[in-house]
């Protein structure tokens, strides 16, 4: 091939690439806003309310709120990109972090399909009323009682892309807490009789 | 002298009888498969999570807000550790107070439940014990089964 030739075929092409390229990121970009990220860790701590506590403080600092909390596990949901920093305050709290796990779920066709069939019955919704006016008394109630499901379907939809569309703002998070075990219960006599048959150990081995 | 005697031995076989009955009656945790009763109530779950009731006499006499707090600070200094806070309900007519706590044992966290009732001459405590993940699974069912204990 000719150096003219080749000279050619690139200034052809070069729009093309160029296109390409600048699609390509938000080609990407469309991809990770359908993503849901979830992270399941589990820590050893020496004081777990402690350490509830502070990953409670963390999430209100990072924009996010808390779904529960305890002295044994806490779910938190905090925007995607603060993520990297979650492994950074588990460290800081846990004296071990003995599982992190990360895993990502694509919305993108339940978002597309829930939008769609709330497009299409936003549209059976609107033919209905247009019928409505024409309709005689039988009509009418059919007409009616149609229209009632569709409403229904319609919030059920519109409910379905809330929520998908906070999955897709809030990463999650599942923590659970460990304690560090420093010292076994111990028995130590109380001034009442009954007090001293409660305990774990004389349930256990009671069984 | 004979019936005398038969009279005696068949009160003592009554008492040994009640003595053996359980204080209480309740619906047990679906699941549960109820034991034989040597004082106490006894249940266990299919994975081994046991259930138990006791009756003690309210000697002194005092109120479950005293002896919900005797038995939180006792456990409190063997070294148990509460988790959360003091759960209050009703058995029938029985105010009753509810406490969990988390305990080491073996490899694994355990969950301890301790639940008290009240009247003015019993106390009635209630026991179970699980690891963490198997007693979350039953929690909700132990919690409804003792609503519905009720003295013998």
């Amino acid at each position: 091939m000719s150096c003219s030739r080749m000279r050619a075929s690139t200034r052809r092409l070069l729009p093309l690439v160029l296109l390409l390229v600048l699609l390509l990121p938000i080609g990407l970009g469309a991809e990770e806003g359908y993503l849901h990220q979830r992270v399941s860790a589990s820590v050893i701590v020496a004081d777990p309310d402690v350490a509830a506590d502070r990953i409670e403080t963390w999430t209100a600092e990072k924009g996010g709120y808390v779904l529960f909390k305890s002295g044994i596990r806490v779910v938190v949901r905090i925007p995607p990109g603060s993520l990297p920093d979650l492994r950074g305050l588990l460290a800081g709290v846990a004296f071990e972090i003995t599982e992190f796990s990360p895993e990502a779920t694509d919305l993108r066709e339940a978002t597309l399909t829930a939008e769609s069939a709330l497009r299409s019955r936003i549209d059976m919704q609107e033919k209905n009323f247009a019928l409505l006016d024409k309709a005689d008394v039988p009509g009418t109630l059919a007409v009616e009682k149609e229209m009632t499901s569709l409403i229904e379907e319609i919030e059920t939809l519109r409910a379905t892309l809330k929520r998908l569309e906070v999955q897709r703002s809030f990463a999650e998070a599942e923590i659970s807490l460990r304690f560090e075990k420093t010292a076994l219960p111990r028995e130590i006599p109380s001034s009442f009789r009954w007090v001293n048959e409660a305990g774990f150990y004389k349930l256990m081995e009671g069984f | 002298m004979t019936r005398i005697i038969a009279s005696v031995f068949l009160l003592a076989l009554l008492l040994m009888c009640v003595a053996c009955l359980s204080p209480v009656t309740l619906h047990p945790p679906a699941g549960y498969a109820v034991m034989e009763p040597d004082g106490s109530y006894r249940a266990v779950s299919p994975e081994g999570m046991p259930l138990r009731i006791r009756s003690f006499e309210n000697t002194p006499e005092k109120s479950l807000a005293f002896w919900s707090e005797a038995l939180q600070n006792h456990l409190q200094k063997e070294g148990y550790r509460l988790i959360g806070s003091m759960q209050e309900f009703q058995a029938g007519d029985i105010p009753g107070a509810s406490l969990e706590w988390a305990v080491p044992y073996g490899s694994d966290d355990y969950i301890y439940l301790t639940a008290l009732l009240v009247t003015r001459k019993r106390i009635y405590l209630a026991e179970a014990a699980a690891p963490y993940p198997l007693y979350e699974q039953y929690r909700a069912k132990l919690k409804e089964s003792l609503l519905t204990i009720r003295p013998r």
